[in-house]
C-alpha cells in the first residue's frame, strides 16, 4: 500500500502579541520553539471487525462507528523493520501490515480525502515540530496550541465522525456482516454503566448510555 | 542623606552579583515510572544470530486439543496440529548528552558528568521501552469502555471480564493514562454496597503520583503518562492484558569495539564515553535495542475512555 507523507502545518496556531506600552522581555536566543510533546511517526489507521462504538454526532443523536487504531511506522514497535540509513521514525511497516491484515485488520488509505476544519485535504495525517527538534505527527483533526507551557489541542470531532462515516460506507465490509457479535457484547457492557445509575456518576451518565444503547438497537434489529 | 551603601547604588552593586549558582539542582516533572520489568511482559530472550529478526512459535499444546471417544479397536486419527509464528526485530534507540570542557570545570553542581549522565540515560531507556509498550496496548480488537464516556469502575470491570471469559491467565497488567485513572477512582469514590468497604479500593485513593497505583482484584494497576489518545484527541487509550499478550526482545550488543570507553554495560543498554580532545567535548551516548510484538491478541483488551 502506498504511504503517503504527511504534511507539516505552522509551528505555532497561537501567538501573543505584546501589549501596547509593555518593555520588551529579554528571551533567550536558543528558546524552543516547538510544541512540548513527545516525537512520534507517521502512521496509518486501522479498523477491525470486532472494534465498533457508538459515537455521539450531536443533537443528541449517536451513530455506529468503527473504533480505529493507528500502527505508528516507529520501527520495533510491531513488526515495523528499521530502514538502513533512516530515522527509526521512518521505519517500514510493509511486516508490521501483513501481520496485522493476518489477525483481520484492514488499512484505511493514508490517501483518503478528507475534511479537517472546514478544508477539504488529501490525507489524514500531518506534523508539527516538538520543541527538541523532532516531529510529532497527528491527525490533521488535531491542532496544538500553547497556553502558557502547556499544550493544548484544538479538535475537529465533526471533521472526524465525517471521516469515520466514509471508512464505513466507502471503504470498510459493510457492518452487518461483521458487527453483530462486537455490539452485543458493547450493549451489555453499557447496560451494566446504566445499571449503576445509584451512583452519582452513574445517574449524569445514564441518560446518555441509554440513548447509545437505543443506537445499538436500532441497528441490531 | 547620601551616599547610602545599597544593594543596587552606593557601590552596593559591586559587592552582589545578579544571582549566584546553587549546588542544588530539582528535577523536571515528567512520568519516571518504567514498566520494564513487569512480569505480565513475555522478555522474548535469546540472543540474535544470523538475522536482525527473530521468529518464534505460538503453539496449542497442553490441553489445546480435547481427545476423543474411540470404540474399541477404533483407529484413532491424527489432531491437526495448531501452531502460528510470530516475529519480533529490535531496533536502535539512543540519546547522547555532549559538554564541552569549560561548562564542565564551572559547573557547580556536578551533573555534567560521564556517571551522573549514564546514570539519566538509563532512566531514559526505561521511558522509551514504556512509550513504545503504551504504543502496544491501545492496538487489541477487544475493547472495553466507549468513546467520550469517563471511565467507570464499570469498564475496569468490563475489561477484567472480557480477559477472563477469554480464558487468560492472570496475573493481569492495567495501564491507564493518569486522567482514566482519575475517573475510574472518582467513580470508586461514589461505589457503596461491598466496593467501598474493598481495601483495594482504599488503596486506590492514596496519591502516589505516576507509576503503580495498587493492585485490585489482583490486577496490577498503573498509570503512565505515555498512554496514547484514540479518535482523533476525544479518548484515551489505555488497555489491560495478561502474560503472553505482548512480547519484547531486547539485543544485548556483545563485546565494545577496541578502544572503546564503555561506562555502562547493562546488558542491552550500552552507555559509552565519546571524547573529541580537538573541540574539547565529552559526548555520553546511550543506546537500547529493542522491539515489541504482540503475541496473542484475546490476552489484551483496550480500554478507551474520555479525555
Amino acid at each position: 500500500m502506498p504511504v503517503e507523507p504527511a504534511k507539516q502545518t505552522s509551528k505555532a496556531a497561537h501567538t501573543s502579541k505584546a501589549t501596547k506600552g509593555s518593555k520588551p522581555v529579554a528571551v533567550p536566543k536558543e528558546r524552543p520553539t516547538g510544541f512540548p510533546l513527545n516525537a512520534s511517526s507517521n502512521f496509518i489507521f486501522m479498523a477491525h471487525p470486532m472494534r465498533w462504538d457508538v459515537f455521539p454526532v450531536g443533537n443528541g443523536e449517536y451513530e455506529i462507528l468503527p473504533l480505529l487504531t493507528k500502527l505508528e511506522f516507529q520501527a520495533g514497535i510491531a513488526g515495523v523493520l528499521p530502514v538502513k540509513g533512516k530515522d527509526l521514525q521512518d521505519g517500514d511497516p510493509s511486516w508490521a501490515l501483513l501481520a496485522k491484515q493476518q489477525s483481520g485488520w484492514q488499512a484505511i488509505p493514508a490517501d483518503t480525502e478528507v475534511t479537517a476544519f472546514g478544508e477539504k485535504e488529501v490525507g489524514y495525517v500531518h506534523f508539527v515540530e516538538n520543541d527538541r527538534g523532532e516531529y510529532s505527527h497527528l491527525s490533521v483533526w488535531e491542532r496544538p496550541y500553547m497556553l502558557g507551557s502547556s499544550v493544548f489541542f484544538d479538535r475537529d470531532q465533526d471533521g472526524y465522525i465525517q471521516f469515520l462515516r466514509h471508512c464505513k460506507t466507502n471503504i470498510l465490509p459493510p457492518m452487518d456482516q461483521n458487527v453483530g457479535k462486537a455490539l452485543q457484547a458493547k450493549l451489555k457492557e453499557l447496560a451494566s454503566l446504566a445499571k449503576n445509575s445509584a451512583t452519582p456518576r452513574g445517574k449524569e451518565t445514564a441518560e446518555e448510555i441509554n440513548a447509545r444503547i437505543e443506537a445499538i438497537k436500532k441497528v441490531s434489529k | 542623606m547620601a551616599d547610602e551603601i545599597l544593594y543596587g547604588s552606593g557601590g552596593g552593586q559591586n559587592l552582589v552579583v545578579a544571582a549566584v549558582a546553587s549546588q542544588m539542582v530539582l528535577e523536571a516533572l515528567a512520568d519516571r515510572a518504567s514498566l520494564r520489568n513487569a512480569p505480565q511482559l513475555v522478555n522474548l530472550g535469546d540472543p540474535l544470530v544470523g538475522s536482525g529478526t527473530q521468529a518464534f512459535a505460538v503453539v496449542g499444546l497442553d490441553g489445546y486439543d480435547l481427545m476423543s471417544s474411540r470404540t474399541e479397536i477404533q483407529s484413532i486419527a491424527n489432531q491437526a496440529f495448531t501452531s502460528a509464528q510470530k516475529t519480533v526485530t529490535p531496533a536502535r534507540y539512543g540519546l547522547a548528552y555532549s559538554y564541552s570542557d569549560y561548562v564542565s570545570a564551572v559547573d557547580p553542581t556536578g551533573i555534567l558528568s560521564p556517571a551522573r549522565l549514564s546514570q539519566s540515560i538509563l532512566g531514559s531507556a526505561n521511558m522509551t521501552f514504556t512509550n513504545n509498550l503504551a504504543k502496544m496496548v491501545d492496538d487489541f480488537a477487544t475493547t472495553a469502555g466507549a468513546t467520550t464516556v469517563a471511565m467507570t469502575h464499570d469498564t475496569f470491570l468490563a475489561a477484567q471480564f472480557k480477559l477472563e471469559q477469554n480464558k487468560v491467565p492472570g496475573p493481569y497488567l492495567c495501564i491507564l493514562k493518569p486522567k482514566q485513572f482519575t475517573d475510574w477512582a472518582s467513580d470508586l469514590e461514589t461505589r457503596g454496597g461491598v466496593t467501598q468497604w474493598r481495601t483495594a479500593t482504599e488503596e486506590m485513593m492514596i496519591a502516589k503520583g505516576p507509576g503503580f497505583k495498587g493492585s485490585y482484584n489482583g490486577i496490577d494497576v498503573f498509570s503512565s503518562d505515555q498512554v496514547q489518545s484514540a479518535n482523533a484527541g476525544a479518548d484515551w487509550a489505555g488497555g489491560m492484558f495478561g502474560r503472553g499478550a505482548i512480547g519484547f526482545k531486547e539485543l544485548a550488543l556483545g563485546a565494545p569495539a577496541p578502544g572503546a570507553i564503555v561506562l555502562v554495560e547493562a546488558g542491552p543498554v550500552r552507555v559509552e564515553l565519546d571524547r573529541s580532545v580537538r573541540t574539547g567535548e565529552t559526548a555520553i551516548v546511550g543506546t537500547y535495542w529493542h522491539g515489541f510484538v504482540e503475541i496473542e491478541d484475546l490476552r489484551g483488551v483496550t480500554i478507551v475512555s474520555a479525555q
